[in-house]
């Protein structure tokens, strides 16, 4: 199991993949550069909503800046992303009220639904594919509707690959935000045997059958407990209603609650959710990769323990369900663990290299911006919301 | 005779996607749950569609009979409900005799579970009589021909056009040479398994 978490405060000698403070400030000045030319181009609403983009590009750079600056990937990634998960809640949540008077599951007719979101769009996968193709080959782009979506997801499992759960995904906070309400793991478990690591893929295989055989979204009306927050399809059988509830129920405080809470990880996201599980899979077309150098590694355990996704393995290798979120390269102590790519010159003979500045920063940059110009779908819109709930602004 | 064979070829080639999705939840754990290679996951997919056969057959002979005798028929929804169920029990005897033989553990319960390696032929037997709409259109076609040798030819012709869509079945052992796939694979089986006995408990109380 390794040692417990008290050693990483015992004054073990961190090295940090920091930058220089020049370089980081060219680098955040390029992520502001970016999204001001992007929000520039975008859809205009008035003043108030062009500062509020404005805020959230500033926010963004300075984001970048302390990643690079203070060489912690991690902890910087993780306010940005529980940023991102709070304020789609706050938008979703501020548009149903308005539509229906109540913010939790509403019974009007006609109500707005959580978009035909990614996990959706993963365990729906063979009902959706076809129209996606005919959507591509036969409509405007911005016609496609929800399908323009996979386009997206398909687009950024080639740039950030599994990265997009931990820097772009707007559910992924929710996760990591009661993961990190304690300090301590009240249950130390950090490894997992392979058999049941395996667990989500099977599950996600499971929900494409499903899926296919009733014809509807399996995931969505049985399993989402997202769902929660809204109406969901089925509007008939109240003895099914009543079951799809306490399911919906079941895995909201199970996986999104308590486990994350006692195991400090990411259970949701390891075990249930079918989009992790497709980009477990789809994602290893990325060129990305978390690599453990074994003649730099001392097998402490720190690594695994750090993991929010089980996605290292007793004999430290790291798996495919590694979500790129850096904590395990911020926290080794022999700064054995690099951001590497495939394609220069990694192969698996070649594990071993050794960290390369370069590679961590295109990775960092790539999967900002991804997760930046998601999130800015509704970062801008939370903060009006917010500041119409204060009395400030009207 | 040749406008029921072109018409049980028709309603087979437009209906096949259908069956496919019919036949892809039974189909697919029992192939990537065990490395195989295409020999061996050929045999698999003929041995469902054999069962797959004989149960069209059946129901042929079935219609063909009722056609002379009675006229008409009806079906009720919980002989579907019942086989449903029937077919999740042979499908999680299955998958937990493969989990067993992967885990390598006990041996002893082993020869019971054996048993239930021929599901892929009772599952196929089974998931033929999928009362699904093309089923039901091909069989109330058959009954209204007032024929048993009628009636036969046009299930074998039906059976054969949809079955062209389950072959490529066979080619899903490329993928099993990896461990992730296979676990993968068994878990979906008993997942699977399970969510049929419910459905088809919930259709046969229905």
């Amino acid at each position: 199991m390794g040692p417990g978490r008290d050693k990483i405060k015992q004054g073990v000698n961190i090295m940090k993949n920091k930058l220089p403070l020049n370089k980081s400030i060219l680098l955040s000045a390029f992520v502001m550069l970016f999204f001001t030319v992007l929000f520039f181009f975008t859809e205009k609403r008035g003043l108030e909503y062009t500062v509020a983009k404005t805020v959230y590009a500033i926010f963004l750079s300075i984001t970048a800046f302390l990643i690079f600056y203070k060489g912690e990937i991690s902890r910087y990634r993780s306010i940005f992303f529980i940023t991102s998960a709070i304020s789609f809640i706050i938008v979703f949540k501020f548009r149903l009220w308005g539509a229906t008077n109540n913010i939790f599951i509403a019974k009007q007719p006609n109500m707005p639904e959580v978009p035909f979101c990614h996990i959706a769009m993963a365990s729906n996968l063979f009902v959706t594919l076809g129209d996606q193709i005919k959507s591509v080959f036969f409509y405007g782009w911005d016609k496609w509707g929800f399908y323009t979506l996979g386009v997206l997801y398909v687009f950024s499992t080639l740039g950030i690959g599994q990265g997009f759960c931990s820097w772009a995904c707007f559910y992924g906070g929710i996760d990591e935000a009661m993961s990190k309400i304690f300090n301590k793991q009240a249950v130390k478990l950090n490894f997992f045997p392979k058999r049941l690591r395996d667990f989500p893929l099977g599950l996600w295989i499971f929900f494409m059958l499903a899926s296919i055989m009733l014809f509807e979204p399996v995931f969505c009306t049985w399993a989402c407990p997202l769902k929660l927050t809204t109406a969901f399809l089925n509007k008939g059988d109240i003895g099914i209603y009543k079951m799809q509830i306490i399911i919906f129920c079941f895995i909201g405080i199970v996986f999104l609650a308590v486990l994350p809470l006692i195991l400090k990880k990411r259970t949701f996201c390891s075990f249930i959710c079918p989009f992790g599980a497709f980009i477990s899979v789809a994602g290893q077309a990325n060129p990305y990769r978390v690599r453990i150098n074994d003649t730099m590694c001392n097998k402490c355990g720190i690594c695994a323990i750090n993991c929010p996704m089980f996605a290292i393995t007793e004999d430290y290798k790291i798996t495919s369900y590694c979500v790129k979120c850096g904590a395990c390269i911020d926290k080794c102590p022999k700064k054995a663990i690099s951001m590497q790519m495939a394609g220069f010159g990694i192969k698996k003979q070649e594990i071993n290299k050794p960290y390369n500045e370069n590679v961590h920063v295109l990775f960092v940059v790539s999967a900002l911006i991804l997760g930046g110009a998601i999130s800015s779908f509704f970062v801008p819109d939370a903060m009006i919301v917010i500041l119409k709930l204060a009395g400030i602004m009207h | 005779m040749l406008h029921n064979i072109a018409n049980a070829l028709m309603l087979g080639f437009s209906s096949g996607g259908s069956c496919l999705g019919a036949c892809t939840p039974f189909l697919l754990p029992f192939l990537i749950a065990k490395h195989r290679d295409l020999k061996g996951n050929l045999y698999i997919v003929l041995e469902y569609l054999s069962g797959r056969l004989i149960a069209y057959i059946t129901a042929g002979l079935f219609a063909g009979i009722a056609g002379v005798l009675i006229g008409n028929m009806k079906i009720s929804g919980k002989i579907y409900g019942g086989l449903t169920a029937l077919a999740g029990i042979l499908m999680l005897l299955y998958s937990i005799g493969i989990m067993f033989e992967a885990i390598e553990k006990l041996n002893s319960y082993m020869k019971f579970f054996k048993a239930a390696a021929r599901v892929p032929f009772a599952a196929g037997l089974i998931n033929g009589l999928n009362f699904c709409p093309p089923f039901m259109a091909a069989f109330s076609y058959t009954i209204s021909l007032k024929s048993i040798a009628g009636s036969l030819l046009y299930f074998i012709v039906f059976f054969a056009a949809t079955s062209i869509y389950v072959l490529p079945f066979v080619f899903t052992g490329l993928v099993t040479k990896f461990e992730k796939v296979k676990n993968a694979g068994r878990i979906a089986g008993i997942l699977v398994s399970i969510w049929f006995l419910a459905y088809g408990v919930y259709l046969f109380l229905k």
